[in-house]
């Protein structure tokens, strides 16, 4: 036969690759400046909350892998300090968990609030259960952590790390919170001045 | 708050460990050390230290930009006073898909070498250099890990270390070369990125280049799944790629990076990784836009464009394999039979002759679809896809075996088929249409070992098909396969060219006793294979209950069919004796064929060997035919010696989960099937089914990377 395996093998690829740009066009890249991906996501209590509900507050979402190392560091106390500070300022504190059942990370609903509790992460408003990585892929999130802020009008102005040092050593500068930073200029009305940075940390375990 | 940081560190470093230890990963998943490339440095000299990593399997550390996630390898250095450090030197890096997520990074081993300037004033006598390593290892999962390390060195005359030597020698010969002039601009162009770039490195352009990849030194410069479809043309190319967030809107600075690409040498292709620096906005070449993307998932690379294939391509090159499928040896005593009816329709029967032949096109075509029906509910079931096997069941085997003996002592005239066996598929002389129909079920069986070489590809495609096209296909085998007969059951004149009917005929059909006893010693062999020696007890034993059955039934007294029944009672009773003896295990691989399994590829492509896997089955022909000819050929294995190639043998014979699988993941239908591990730890390379000496000799020249 004329025909090899590879180019059967080439086909169904090309065919495959069809569908999943499909797929993706049907999610809009993020792109800061432009409307912030919508969602509609169950929450650990059960509540269905889509963007749209938080109209006039400034949103912070946080991916989240409770046993990725990295998020384990900054839930040291940097984290739980972000997030109340943030709330007090009336921001809408948002983790999001994308790992597939079975991967690093994957945690049922009670579980999910159970660790915020332990952690004293008690200015969470919401986690969002995205184990299809529905959300996760919507907002292009690759790592734990991996930050976002979008604004009081449904903007995204963030998208990065939560700052620039994967791992400070003893005598390093302080790291620079790149997240932080970013939400006091959206909460200021200010411009953002590093809308985009490189998010550290481990990847987030989509499902295939 | 952000002051409480380092103490958090310090806890959270000891969480890590913890962390480890509850994942049931025991101690640091890389192991690593400070080497150098001299025991002894002389004042003002410049050599090298290198943090080396021995990584455990499929765990990988990361390169300079890891990616979309990860963290690159750091290692810092306490120098003695006027002693200087400079930049890492970074292998080439490979490749990790994660999901929807590409790293950049290395496996099994890496060496990071800086350099190190000794001060032309540095005293004679031991120095010592402490160090901290620190990097990010990961699999499915994430540790972040750290080493202290402590290194000993003379000033004095330089003297070198030989084993830090050489790996600090490796890394360099697998870091991108800076000694090779390429010019390279970095613009954009509509929604893409355009790399271009001239050099005498594409001085052969698109034949003698391919793959081409570009690796940036930074993250946010480029999107690291995006595919990076390129274009070749004498002594320039073009790599579109998908801006990331540091160049989606301006491209403010010129980007360093690897660039990777084959260049063939001869009938090699070798890989180059070349360093070059792209200058914000330029345009080195106005070569035109690449064809568009290959596929997302195809790895590195682009540069070629992908045969596409219809569906009704597909309907047709399965009609077309159905209609070979005619001259195959599984098919050819089939065939046979039914010629044999069709002669023996000539003259009035025409009319019954054209229906017999679209009940038996009809049977070819249920049953086809009757399996296509069954594979694709299994393929949902997540369960076994493989074509060819229903012979994968002894009991199918067996039965098979004996109708073919059946059939065999019917064409000699043993016995003749009476009224009684009429439900037999072997019923095949009869002018029934439950006869032809069954004759059609039995065609389509018998092929099924022959379909592989003709048809995996067709399946293939037909598999990953939504399930209606899938089941077309199925049918235009069917079709195929059975289209001779239906046309010569329709055109009669086509006889013509047939002998007339007469003793010969008596004869012919003798003759033909023999291609199906030879079929079924093939198909004991094949139920010796899988179940040794008790399943050829076993089905001899049935062939003597069958004898015996057959010779009650033509006996002319009620003593002699007396007799054959009390002969069929007693091959049941040794058959009933026999049958609770557990069958024996398969024969492991032979010869200089190892048994595969994953776990050895890992371990042999760990020692760096090429490694070759025969993926076969005692029911395959092909692969009897591979064995014999181009696996058995001596400069084949004269060039697997030569090469250090080890040799693999998975056996398919019996069903196998793991085996399924495997060839599941590279989307083959079925055995044959060869994969080629190359030394370098790259993807392995799918070998054609049938394989000939110059395929096989190329394919081990190219996975021994010489």
């Amino acid at each position: 036969m004329a025909i090899s395996r590879r180019t059967f093998t080439l086909t169904a690829s090309l065919l495959a690759a069809t569908a999943l740009s499909f797929g993706a066009a049907a999610h809009a890249q993020p792109v800061i400046g432009e409307r912030a991906p919508d969602f509609t996501a169950t929450t650990a209590t059960g509540e269905t909350v889509s963007l749209a509900d938080f109209a006039g507050q400034t949103v912070m979402l946080e991916w989240t892998n409770h046993d990725c190392p990295f998020v384990v560091r900054h839930y040291q106390g940097n984290m739980q300090a972000l997030q109340d500070e943030a709330a007090e300022n009336g921001v809408v504190w948002i983790q999001v968990i994308s790992s597939a059942p079975g991967e690093q990370g994957y945690v049922s609903a009670e579980r999910a609030l159970e660790l915020n509790e332990e952690r004293g992460a008690s200015n969470v408003a919401h986690v969002f259960m995205d184990a299809p990585g529905i959300i996760g892929r919507a907002y292009d999130a690759r790592t734990t952590p991996h930050m976002y802020v979008i604004d009081s009008e449904g903007t995204l102005r963030y998208n990065g790390g939560i700052d620039d040092q994967p791992r400070p050593r003893a005598g390093d500068p302080e790291p620079i919170p790149y997240a932080q930073i970013a939400l006091n200029a959206v909460l200021a009305g200010e411009a953002v001045e590093m809308p985009e940075t490189q998010p550290y940390g481990c990847n987030v375990k989509y499902v295939d | 708050m952000l002051r409480s940081f380092p103490a958090g560190i310090l806890i959270a470093l000891c969480l890590f460990t913890g962390l480890a230890a509850a994942q049931g990963t025991s101690g640091p998943m890389v192991e690593a050390s400070l080497v150098s490339e001299r025991s002894s440095v002389a004042p003002g000299e410049t050599f090298h230290l290198a943090l080396h990593q021995e990584i455990t399997p499929h765990w990988h550390t990361y390169w300079r930009n890891p990616g979309d996630s990860g963290e690159a390898t750091r290692l810092f250095l306490d120098l003695p006073e006027g002693w200087t450090v400079g930049e890492m030197a970074w292998p080439a890096p490979s490749t990790y898909r994660i999901g929807p997520l590409t790293n950049y990074g290395y496996e099994d081993q890496v060496t990071l070498p800086v350099p190190v300037t000794v001060p032309a004033d540095a005293e004679p006598g031991p120095v010592t250099i402490t160090g901290e390593g620190t990097w990010l290892v990961c699999e499915d999962i994430c540790i972040p890990e750290d080493a202290n390390f402590e290194i000993t060195l003379e000033v004095g005359e330089s003297a070198v270390d030989r084993q830090g030597a050489a790996l600090i020698e490796t890394a360099f010969s697998l870091a991108p070369r800076t000694d090779i002039a390429i010019e390279a601009g970095l613009a954009r162009k509509d929604d893409v990125l355009a790399l271009t770039l001239a050099g005498d490195s594409f001085a052969g352009g698109a034949d003698a280049i391919r793959d081409l990849y570009f690796f940036p030194h930074d993250s946010g410069v480029v999107n690291h799944s995006a595919p990076q479809p390129a274009r070749v043309e004498a002594g320039f190319a073009r790599i579109d790629l998908t801006p990331g967030f540091l160049t989606r809107n301006a491209i403010n600075a010129d980007h360093t990076g690897a660039l990777a690409f084959e260049a063939r040498i001869g009938n090699r292709w070798e890989r180059r990784v070349i360093e070059v620096t792209a200058i914000a906005g330029e345009e080195v070449n106005t070569l035109a836009a690449p064809v568009s993307a290959p596929a997302a998932g195809s790895g590195e690379g682009g540069g070629t464009s992908a045969p596409a294939m219809s569906f009704w391509q597909a309907a047709l090159f399965a009609l077309v394999g159905g209609l070979i499928l005619n001259l195959m040896p599984c098919v050819f005593p089939i065939l046979s039979m039914k010629a044999l009816t069709i002669v023996q329709k000539r003259g009035a029967e025409r009319a019954h002759a054209r229906e017999l032949g679209l009940i038996f096109g009809a049977g070819v075509i249920a049953t086809f679809l009757a399996l296509g029906g069954l594979v694709l509910a299994l393929r949902g079931l997540g369960g076994m896809e493989v074509w060819g096997f229903q012979l994968q069941e002894p009991w199918v085997v067996a039965g098979l075996a004996a109708l073919m003996f059946v059939i065999g002592l019917n064409f000699l005239g043993f016995f003749e088929i009476g009224t009684s066996l009429q439900s037999v598929g072997g019923h095949v002389q009869g002018n029934d249409r439950s006869g032809a129909f069954l004759t059609g079920v039995l065609a389509v069986f018998v092929a099924a070992p022959c379909l592989a070489p003709v048809m995996a590809s067709a399946l293939a495609f037909a598999l990953a098909q939504p399930p209606l096209a899938s089941l077309t296909i199925f049918a235009f085998l069917g079709v195929g396969l059975a289209l001779p007969f239906v046309i010569v059951s329709f055109e009669p004149r086509l006889l013509a060219f047939l002998p007339k009917p007469g003793v010969w005929m008596e004869r012919f059909k003798q003759f033909l006793a023999f291609p199906m006893f030879a079929t079924a010693i093939w198909l004991v062999w094949v139920l010796s294979v899988q179940t040794g020696a008790q399943g050829v007890l076993w089905i001899l034993v049935l062939f003597l209950a069958i004898s015996f059955a057959v010779w009650a039934l033509r006996s002319p007294t009620l003593m002699s069919r007396a007799a054959g029944v009390a002969g069929v009672l007693l091959a049941a009773g040794a058959l009933w004796t026999t049958a609770s003896l557990e069958p024996a295990a398969i024969a492991a691989g032979n010869g200089e064929y190892e048994e595969w399994s994953p776990a050895r590829v890992e371990e042999l492509r760990a020692e760096g060997r090429p490694v070759f896997v025969d993926f076969t089955a005692a029911w395959c022909v092909t692969c009897q035919v591979n064995k014999l000819g181009a696996l058995a050929d001596n400069r084949v294995r004269s060039a697997f010696a030569e090469n250090n190639v080890a040799l693999l043998r998975a056996d398919f014979t019996n069903r196998d989960p793991v085996i399924a699988q495997v060839l599941a993941d590279h989307g083959a239908p079925g055995v044959p099937f060869y994969l080629m591990y190359p030394a370098d730890g790259g993807e392995p390379d799918i070998l054609p089914p049938l394989l000939t000496e110059t395929i096989m000799i190329r394919a081990v020249e190219a996975a021994a990377g010489n």
